[in-house]
């Protein structure tokens, strides 16, 4: 009996240590899901399988899949006029010149037509320039919160490297490591 | 009619102005022919761009040296390092890292601006304005000493400059004369404080200045307005360059016979029009000519102004000069569209230089 009441008490027990580790990690995956809903970019790993893109140069309406890609490299630039992405600009065109030919190398500008088309030529962009179709749906998907520019390194659908705000000269150098590695 | 002629000749040439001819050589137009006609246009010959090496890179070119034996040294501020290369342009290596330590610079990206010039001494300086302070390294890369700047004096906006000994050179308004000093505190030059130097440039004492800019000139800095500069430049064979950018003069002293100076007006009339033309259309704009002046590299009787963009806007005008401040030829260089400024390094070998957005082109002539 003895016996008995200590089997059941122990698997009552380790029950009630199974269902605190459950409700643990619930909370915390619910946790960790409002964090990373919380955060302003994707992160590595995550997946974006399509973009609606309106083409600068000849205004159209494209669907960007990014799984027809082996490997994309796209500059999210939050406005047309920004330091930060001023500073990023020589960086994302040595980008563009070194791999415009061998990878999909494009710009997203949050703003309207006619502003991106200004700026495409006022930034004197060696790279093709895009403004998403629907504004607020480009912004919830990639969870753009401030209007900081993003460089994303995408293997098909799948976020290989993500850079949040400005690049400097290390940051530049390990981009173009990535990108031949993954090449 | 033969007489009348001769007579003609003879008052026309009477009336024509003179000069002084000893201490101030004043330069006049140059003839529209040199300019339009009698130019060169150098050609193209390399760009050093994007790989330079296995996993080296120029990523935003801000300066460029070139020492003795030819090789090129390029500062590249996207990355704050300073890459080398040979007499034929290969990459030998590269040096400089950002950190706060001796030796180190304080930043990469747009805003990390650091003129590097190789001193007649032979090293390489590096001046870090956002840290203001001066790197100094051998020729190999080798960190040598690191100068701190008071940001009190004034030191060479545009290039460290340094002399034979190695010594860092400053300049100073001490009352009324202005100094140019060198680290150790030995006076290689000074002048009087004269008000007149401005009046080539802005004649009839007019001195462009927007509205309300007028209560910010400083009152004892007649030689630089507004923003303006002195930049100074010593070549291998002491001879030092004064460039004062508001009067537009160029003072020129050899450190071993400075009773001797020469002063010259480098800028034909045309030239001040055409910038004071200019200067009016901008909604911001300093009143003075920027433009660096450039020692040859190879030979010491021959010096170089960068005029600026041309009226077409599709190429850089040169003016060659020798040290009585003549006129010797006019280069172009042609500016590739969308690209910026060129900036003119010196001559080595026949070789120009000239900065891009994001690449170094080399040109012969």
């Amino acid at each position: 009996m003895d016996i008995k009441n200590k089997t059941f008490g122990l698997i009552l027990v380790f029950l009630a240590i199974i269902i605190f580790l459950s409700f643990s990690l619930f909370r915390c995956i619910k946790a960790n899901i409002v964090l990373k809903e919380a955060l302003p970019y994707l992160l590595p790993g995550e997946k974006v399988n399509s973009l609606d893109l309106i083409d600068v140069a000849e205004p159209a309406v494209i669907k960007k899949d990014l799984t027809a890609s082996r490997l994309s490299l796209i500059f999210i630039i939050p406005r047309s006029s920004c330091i930060t992405c001023d500073k990023n600009m020589v960086y994302w065109k040595k980008y563009a010149a070194l791999f415009t030919d061998t990878i999909s190398i494009y710009g997203i500008v949050l703003t309207n037509i006619s502003e991106a088309a200004n700026f495409s030529l006022d930034a004197k962009l060696n790279f093709p320039l895009f403004t998403p179709e629907n504004l607020s749906a480009f912004t919830m998907k990639f969870r753009i919160k401030f209007n900081y520019p993003q460089t994303i390194i995408f293997k098909g659908n799948e976020i290989r490297y993500l850079q949040f705000g400005d690049l400097d000269g290390e940051m530049a150098k390990n981009i173009i490591k990535i990108i031949k590695n993954l090449k | 009619m033969t007489v009348f002629l001769l007579t003609l000749s003879v008052l026309f040439t009477a009336s024509l102005p003179v000069f002084p001819s000893s201490y101030i050589k004043v330069i006049t137009d140059p003839p529209p022919n040199l300019l339009e006609k009698n130019f060169k246009l150098l050609k193209k010959v390399r760009e050093i761009k994007d790989e330079v090496g296995i996993d080296e890179y120029l990523f935003m070119p801000y300066s460029i040296a070139m020492d003795r034996n030819n090789n090129l040294f390029i500062y590249d501020r996207g990355q704050a390092k300073i890459l080398v290369f040979d007499a034929s342009f290969k990459f030998i290596k590269s040096f400089g890292a950002v950190g706060a330590g001796p030796g180190e610079f304080s930043g990469s990206g747009k805003f990390s601006s650091v003129p590097i010039q190789i001193g007649p001494d032979g090293k390489l300086y590096a001046y870090d304005h956002n840290a203001n302070k001066v790197l100094v390294f051998d020729t190999d890369g080798k960190f040598v000493r690191q100068i701190k700047i008071n940001p009190s004096l004034g030191f060479n906006f545009k290039d460290p400059t340094a002399d034979k000994s190695g010594n860092l050179i400053f300049q100073e308004f001490r009352g009324d004369r202005l100094v140019i000093f060198s680290e150790k505190g030995e006076i290689l030059f000074s002048m009087l404080n004269k008000e007149k130097e401005k009046e080539y440039l802005f004649a009839e004492n007019k001195i462009f200045l927007r509205p309300g800019q007028e209560d910010n000139i400083p009152k004892n800095e007649p030689f630089s307005y507004d923003g303006s500069e002195l930049q100074i430049k010593i070549t291998a064979n002491s001879k030092l360059f004064l460039y004062f950018t508001a009067a537009a003069t160029l003072y020129i002293v050899d450190l071993n016979d400075r009773e001797n100076a020469k002063k010259f007006r480098i800028w034909p009339e045309e030239a001040v029009k055409l910038r004071k033309a200019e200067l009016e259309k901008m909604k911001f704009g300093y009143a003075c000519l920027f433009s660096p002046i450039i020692p040859d590299g190879d030979q010491s009787d021959l010096f170089y102004v960068d005029f600026g963009k041309n009226k077409d806007r599709k190429s850089e005008c040169l003016y060659r000069l020798n040290l009585e401040g003549n006129l010797m030829g006019v280069l172009y260089i042609p500016i590739t569209e969308g690209s910026a400024t060129p900036m003119i390094l010196l001559k080595q070998n026949n070789f120009f230089f000239a900065r891009e957005d994001d690449k170094v082109v080399v040109y012969q002539e």
